[in-house]
């Protein structure tokens, strides 16, 4: 043992030392990788709407002939607190492309059962007709009850295609629409049409913001622990000197 | 590394003791807290609600769509589940501070560091911790003195 009080650098560089500076480095990285991984979430839709659309300028228009004999109802859809249901109505464009369209809101059931029978005997005009509407985002399918297969627990337009054309393979647009109140009249009063809300650029989850910080923290943490660790042993060392002065 | 602390920072030490118990009461009882409100939100998707459109304190129920977004959450009052989680969060640096601090004054192996830092993680441990460490703590304190 020297009698030279050891420093900061002749201690840090033994082996020891080296080994447990790369030990609390990996641990630093891994919780950076999970800060990284909070603040992805921090920025990423936590969005409390059921329907959201990203501005009020993407009301689209588009010619289309419907399809009434490709109509659906689909369950728990809130507006105005309350929950409903959509009735969905299948469309093509001039390039048989399909374009599934959300037509209004219903509150109950029987109501809207009734409405899809009358639009499926309706008969419809072999034309192409100005439609306008919001485009929103295909759901997740949902297994539906055998009972009742027109009633469907979410717009999934992958399984509406099949449901479309149980046989042939279709092309459909990568969004459905939400009917404006402006577009095609579907006389009914029960039929509501669907208030599409405006999300304003990105909401913020404060949950992963804030463990994002607490994982930077830790994160730098772990090395200030590898430097104090290094600090006690040359405490110790410079006592364990004097000791042996005397 | 079984060395005694320093003398003269024995009041510092009694202090920093009583923040370390403090702490580890709040973590340890907010920590059960949690485990119930995630518990909840795990097994039938819903938050703890405070003062939105269902009255002053209501259960938020929810579903997840396609992109993982969670849909059908009240646009006004606040998710208590994710403040709670938010503030535990924050209890817990509080408590490893205390931790650390103890740790450093009373000359404690570095396992024991670990330890008492998992106390503020696994349910109930923190009780345990406070109740050894504190023991330990004071054993030490009188060798001193």
């Amino acid at each position: 043992m020297s009698n030279k009080a050891p420093n900061f650098f002749r201690v840090a560089t033994r082996p020891k030392w080296i080994g447990a500076l790369l030990l609390s480095l990996m641990v630093a990285a891994i919780f950076a990788g999970l800060g990284q991984w909070q603040l992805d979430r921090a920025f990423t839709k936590d969005d409390p709407k059921t329907n959201t659309s990203n501005s009020a300028a993407n009301l689209v228009e588009k010619h289309l002939m419907l399809d009434p004999q490709h109509t659906y109802i689909v369950d728990g859809r809130l507006q105005n607190g309350i929950t409903g249901y959509w009735i969905l109505m299948n469309a093509r464009d001039e390039n048989s492309v399909s374009t599934t369209l959300a037509l209004g809101w219903v509150e109950k059931l029987e109501v809207a059962e009734d409405l899809r029978m009358n639009f499926m005997k309706l008969v419809q005009a072999e034309a192409f007709l100005p439609v306008s509407g919001y485009p929103l985002l295909s759901e997740a399918p949902q297994a539906v009850d055998s009972e009742k297969p027109y009633l469907l627990h979410s717009v999934s337009l992958a399984q509406l295609i099949n449901l479309y054309s149980p046989e042939v393979a279709i092309e459909t647009a990568p969004k459905f629409l939400a009917l404006s109140a402006k577009s095609v009249q579907f006389s009914s009063e029960s039929l509501k049409p669907i208030e599409v809300t405006y999300r304003e650029g990105e909401k913020i989850n404060w949950l992963s913001a804030f463990y994002f910080l607490e994982w930077t923290l830790f994160a730098g943490f772990a090395v200030f622990l590898w430097w104090r660790l290094v600090k006690d042993e040359i405490i110790r060392l410079t006592a364990e000197a004097e000791a042996d002065k005397r | 590394m079984t060395s005694t602390p320093q003398s003269l920072q024995v009041a510092t030490i009694r202090g920093v003791l009583k923040y370390f118990k403090a702490t580890s009461y709040i973590t340890g009882i907010f920590l059960l807290v949690i485990m119930v409100l995630w518990g909840i939100r795990l097994s039938v998707h819903a938050d703890f609600w405070l003062g939105g459109p269902n009255g002053l304190l209501s259960l938020a129920y929810y579903s997840v769509d396609a992109n993982g977004t969670k849909v059908g959450l009240p646009d006004s009052g606040l998710d208590l589940t994710s403040v709670s989680l938010i503030v535990h969060g924050w209890l817990y640096v509080a408590y490893l501070f205390g931790d650390f601090r103890l740790w450093t004054l009373m000359r404690w192996s570095f396992g024991r560091f670990l330890l008492i830092a998992l106390g503020g993680v696994v349910p109930l441990l923190s009780f345990f911790t406070e109740h050894h460490f504190a023991k330990v703590a004071e054993a030490d304190l009188k060798k001193v003195v």
